[in-house]
């Protein structure tokens, strides 16, 4: 963040940076919890010749997690694809302001997507529940739901920079 | 409005969208979700919300994470550097055999990581410096990591495939077999034309290594035995048909894990990059495949694919010359749009084209790729090019542009190859269908 940026924005940054901390742990543990179960599973029906009843369950729950915790970090880091022909053509001006119609529809959609996992999400009454341990589907909808909402979040405090900064330098200009 | 007019201001908006540099998964997320609105208006919020967790909990996709860890603790324990060492000790020595030790190293990387970027960037850290000691000319040098890396999304483990299968609902593991052949000619088409590029100009490739005595080699090659092991049991695993996709990579990255910790690089520092690294290229991935998903039900509602199928139909071409029709599409699509945006884009409207007109989905698949991989190295947007231009930034883009057409013509003759064995089902199919059947 730029010197002059004002401390709410600062602040909001700081906070959403404490967060993605804390999914990417989040993300980091789950993933080694798939190499775990997926071993384990391996182990036991291979070895053992004893499948382990509804471990596959597990593994899809713990991927939830890794898939929530990866999709938000990957939005800190800046790492979600995108086609920078627009780069190639267009001048600075330019891509300021696209960008900032650009940021304007990703928080419009991840804020949209964050509205319905957490409004239609379901569990036991709906039948929304793992196949073999009936573990319900309605905690891994709103942990997704909160990925997504750190990823609107974060676009949003962009959008705020760019308006802030908008006659000098965007500290979130993209490169060109 | 009708579903053809509301499919056909869908991609015109989602084109604006990619435009402007949205992220592809989120373009698609929200083109999707308006276009599903605009028919079924009830349907829109439950069917954005239901494909992504349909999406995180959908099983094989498991996969993704656990390829992707293996392939970053191949890279952090020095075995793709093994990898590399062992080629070299054997191709080092002839005239442009440390490019073509690199192309090799790039398919052996490839078959662990799955990562087209992870293949390029570990080969090209190696390897570049390497070559440029030999006063390798820099085109030569950087077109042949650049091209070689863009084998991890053709020799399986390959991200790639898992996107294709799980949009096309066809198996992961025959794609993988399918892969495997291919990838090995393309290997070989590469090395072909690093040994025309110095034919033709022996300047490109002036000094080269010294012969290694044999005992050197097979010291070389013990070294690499770890890596070639690991890529061994879980891809003869998937294709013996004793582990799942999933299970293989689980067991891989196992293996991995010992073997980085025999070699004491398991520190803290080097287990944080590794799973930051790991967490961050599966966000990329699991952001596009929700996107693809709802944009896919949004295609599915319009019923533009039924039209566009009948269409087809009535113009009487048979399933080949539609096939290339679409691989041409891909190839000038390679030069606007990153591969993966094109595969999830185009697999829904392609699929239900020439399905009918019974086209084996595996077969295509495979073509699909090679056409994906030439987009990696296609100017002016070939992502694998600028993670070169990353390593060596001295030399001018368009030095590695120029570098890159031998081995753009390499795939071509490739997927021309592929291609033609249609005639005599081999190259493609060998494998899953001595598998499955």
């Amino acid at each position: 963040m730029a010197r002059n940026t004002p401390r709410l924005l600062v602040a909001a940054d700081r906070l959403i940076g404490r967060l993605a901390t804390v999914l990417a742990v989040i993300g980091g543990l789950g993933i080694a919890g798939l190499v775990v179960i997926t071993l384990v599973a391996v182990l036991w029906r291979y070895g053992f010749n004893d499948p382990i009843f509804g471990i596959s369950d597990l593994s899809v729950a713990t991927l939830t997690i890794v898939a929530g915790a990866a999709v938000a970090d990957g939005a800190r880091h800046g790492a979600h694809v995108s086609v920078n022909l627009l780069a190639h053509v267009a001048d600075r001006r330019l891509l300021r302001w696209s960008d900032a119609v650009m940021r304007l529809a990703t928080a419009a959609i991840t804020g949209l997507a964050t509205w319905g996992l957490f409004t239609k999400a379901c569990g036991m009454e709906k039948a929304c529940i793992t196949s073999n341990f009936s573990i319900e589907h309605w905690p891994f909808y709103w942990f997704l739901g909160l990925s997504l909402g750190l990823y609107t979040f974060h676009v949003l405090v962009q959008l705020f920079t760019w308006l802030w900064h908008f006659r000098g330098a965007d500290p979130n200009e993209l490169s060109g | 409005m009708d579903g053809r007019t509301i499919a056909l201001i869908g991609f015109a908006a989602l084109f604006f969208m990619l435009f402007i540099r949205m992220p592809v998964g989120g373009a698609m997320m929200l083109v999707g979700t308006w276009g599903i609105w605009m028919i079924r208006p009830q349907a829109a919020l439950p069917k954005l919300a239901g494909e992504i967790f349909n999406e995180a909990s959908n099983y094989p996709l498991t996969f993704i994470p656990l390829f992707v860890l293996m392939g970053n603790l191949a890279g952090v324990s020095g075995m793709s550097r093994d990898l590399h060492d062992a080629a070299n000790a054997w191709l080092g020595h002839f005239r442009g055999g440390l490019a073509s030790a690199t192309v090799v190293g790039c398919a052996g990387v490839s078959a662990l990581s799955g990562s087209s970027l992870a293949a390029a960037l570990t080969m090209g850290r190696v390897a570049l410096p390497e070559m440029q000691r030999y006063r390798y000319a820099d085109g030569l040098a950087d077109g042949s990591v650049a091209a070689g890396g863009t084998l991890g999304i053709l020799i399986p483990p390959s991200a790639g495939f898992v996107f294709y299968a799980i949009l096309t609902e066809e198996s992961i593991g025959r794609l993988f077999m399918a892969g495997v052949l291919p990838g090995l000619l393309l290997t070989l088409c590469f090395i072909g034309a690093i040994w025309i590029v110095v034919w033709r100009n022996p300047d490109a490739a002036p000094g080269h290594a010294r012969a290694l005595p044999l005992r050197a080699r097979l010291r070389a090659t013990g070294r690499a035995s770890w890596i070639t092991g690991i890529i061994l049991l879980t891809i003869g695993g998937i294709y013996a048909g004793v582990f799942s996709a999933v299970e293989a990579a689980g067991i891989g990255v196992a293996l991995a894990l010992v073997v980085t910790a025999c070699r004491r690089k398991l520190t803290r520092a080097n287990l944080e990059e590794v799973f930051a690294s790991t967490l961050k290229s599966s966000g990329t991935v699991f952001l596009i495949l929700f996107g693809a998903f709802v944009f896919k039900s949004f295609i599915g509602f319009t019923g533009v694919t039924c039209t566009l199928s009948f269409w087809v139909e009535g113009l009487g071409l048979g399933g080949t010359r539609v096939v290339i029709a679409f691989l041409v599409l891909f190839i000038v699509l390679d030069m606007f749009m990153d591969g993966f945006a094109i595969l999830v884009l185009t697999v829904p409207l392609v699929q239900p084209i020439i399905e009918p007109l019974g086209i084996d989905m595996i077969w295509f698949g495979v073509l699909m790729v090679i056409a994906l991989e030439m987009g990696l190295i296609s100017p002016p947007v070939g992502v694998n090019v600028f993670v070169v231009k990353g390593i060596a930034p001295g030399v001018p883009l368009g030095t590695i542009f120029r570098g890159i057409l031998p081995f753009w013509c390499a795939m071509l003759v490739a997927m021309i190859l592929v291609l033609l064995v249609v005639l005599v089902p081999g190259i493609a199919l060998l494998l899953p269908n001595t598998m499955f059947g």
